[in-house]
């Protein structure tokens, strides 16, 4: 089955809210840095810790969160799963789901060398990284994409089937059926430290959601002091939890709950409602 | 004596080993030396799917540099010196006699990295290009 690997965002350089200039300063700012580019230069490889995320350039309409990408075996790239093709613009294999969901694979035998990827040349290191990995995003879609994706190895965690986790646990995926206007709205990024990331965040010019200030915590005093004084939504208590940050539009049409946690909780425990209005 | 010295652990040794980590495989933050040795080589042989062979110019320390900000070596990553098939004579490639099939082959040293999953290798795929 196909093991998750990266993420894909996608963005116009031609529109003046998402030029490359205010996209690549974002993805520093993020704590993200530039470690290949592809001769097409229409897409770039960005890592930050254990996070890869493919940068590509085209003339979407709105940006955001494009493709989902894996680590296809041999025989999976052979029976074309979800459609994918070798595609010599990223040197990648790219399908799509039924939703238009854009599916990538990584070839098993990839090294940057043999293929067309060089390093940048001017790329900035980031003067952060404190984001560990994607754990999770959400997916507005219908029910049709289900058996689609448990054909790619994904399986539900409960019983409300409305959250699915990827075969070798590493993305769960939370499926909405509303009107938002982004396909994938949010991504769930962890890190060790919430609070540490928040000000390196802060200090990075990027703003955070405030929430109102939870009264009753029961993570310890020192915890319920940090909770409270950097604003996160605390779930759990202080054997169990999840500690989480809102970034909206941390890139343009993409935002991202960045949250600390002890203990296994899957994203369908999500208090979402926090973070987004009626409608998601 | 032996019980001072096994509760005291160097600020070096928690960097190399640090609790959670030894706690989430050893469920002791001080494991033996025979159970560690035993844990990281068979965390090694169960990586062989997810390999990369280095090329020649990649140094130990090189890649411990480059990879070490990223994942946690020994945990998610172990890199080590072996043996790999050489295409013909050369420098630094030596000729084996293989008893099996009495057949000569070239062989020449090289560094292998070895991650815990297909993930962690991909990024290290993309930082050691």
């Amino acid at each position: 089955m196909a093991d998750y690997t990266f993420l894909e965002y996608t963005y116009n350089p031609d529109c003046s809210e998402t030029t490359d200039d205010i996209i690549h300063h974002r993805l520093n700012a993020l704590g993200f840095s530039c470690k290949a580019l592809h001769d097409s230069k229409l897409h770039g490889l960005w890592t930050q810790r254990q996070i890869i995320l493919c940068v590509r350039k085209s003339d979407v309409l709105l940006p955001g969160l494009s493709g989902v990408g894996f680590n296809f075996s041999q025989s999976e790239l052979n029976s074309r799963c979800m459609g994918v093709n070798f595609d010599p613009d990223t040197d990648m294999y790219v399908g799509s789901d039924s939703q238009g969901l854009r599916i990538l694979g990584m070839p098993d035998e990839i090294s940057l060398d043999d293929y067309n990827y060089t390093k940048p040349r001017d790329s900035q290191e980031a003067k952060h990284n404190g984001m560990e990995n994607v754990t999770g995003l959400i997916y507005n879609s219908h029910d049709d994409i289900h058996d689609e994706w448990q054909d790619m190895g994904f399986k539900f965690h409960n019983s409300e089937r409305n959250s699915m986790v990827s075969s070798n646990n590493r993305l769960s995926v939370m499926l909405r059926n509303s009107i938002h206007e982004q396909r994938i709205p949010a991504i769930v990024v962890d890190t060790h430290d919430v609070f540490d990331t928040t000000v390196n965040l802060l200090c990075a010019g990027i703003d955070t959601l405030k929430v109102p200030i939870t009264e009753d915590l029961d993570f310890g005093d020192e915890m319920n002091y940090k909770i409270r004084a950097y604003n996160c939504i605390a779930i759990g208590n202080a054997n169990s939890y999840s500690i989480e940050k809102f970034v909206p539009d941390a890139l343009p049409g993409m935002d991202m709950i960045i949250r600390m946690r002890k203990r296994y909780m899957n994203l369908a425990e999500y208090p979402l409602d926090k973070f987004y209005a009626e409608d998601i | 004596m032996q019980k001072i010295f096994n509760n005291t652990r160097s600020k070096h040794y928690t960097q190399l080993f640090p609790d959670n980590m030894m706690i989430e495989h050893f469920g002791d933050t001080q494991p033996s030396i025979s159970q560690r040795a035993n844990k990281f080589q068979d965390f090694w042989e169960s990586w062989s799917e997810n390999q990369i062979i280095l090329p020649e110019y990649m140094t130990h320390s090189g890649v411990h540099k480059i990879l070490q900000p990223h994942m946690k070596s020994l945990f998610e990553w172990q890199i080590r010196a072996g043996m790999t098939e050489a295409s013909g004579p050369g420098e630094d490639i030596t000729k084996h006699l293989f008893p099996d099939t009495h057949n000569h082959k070239y062989m020449k040293k090289a560094l292998f990295v070895r991650f815990a999953t297909t993930d962690l290798m991909a990024v290290a795929r993309i930082l050691l290009s």
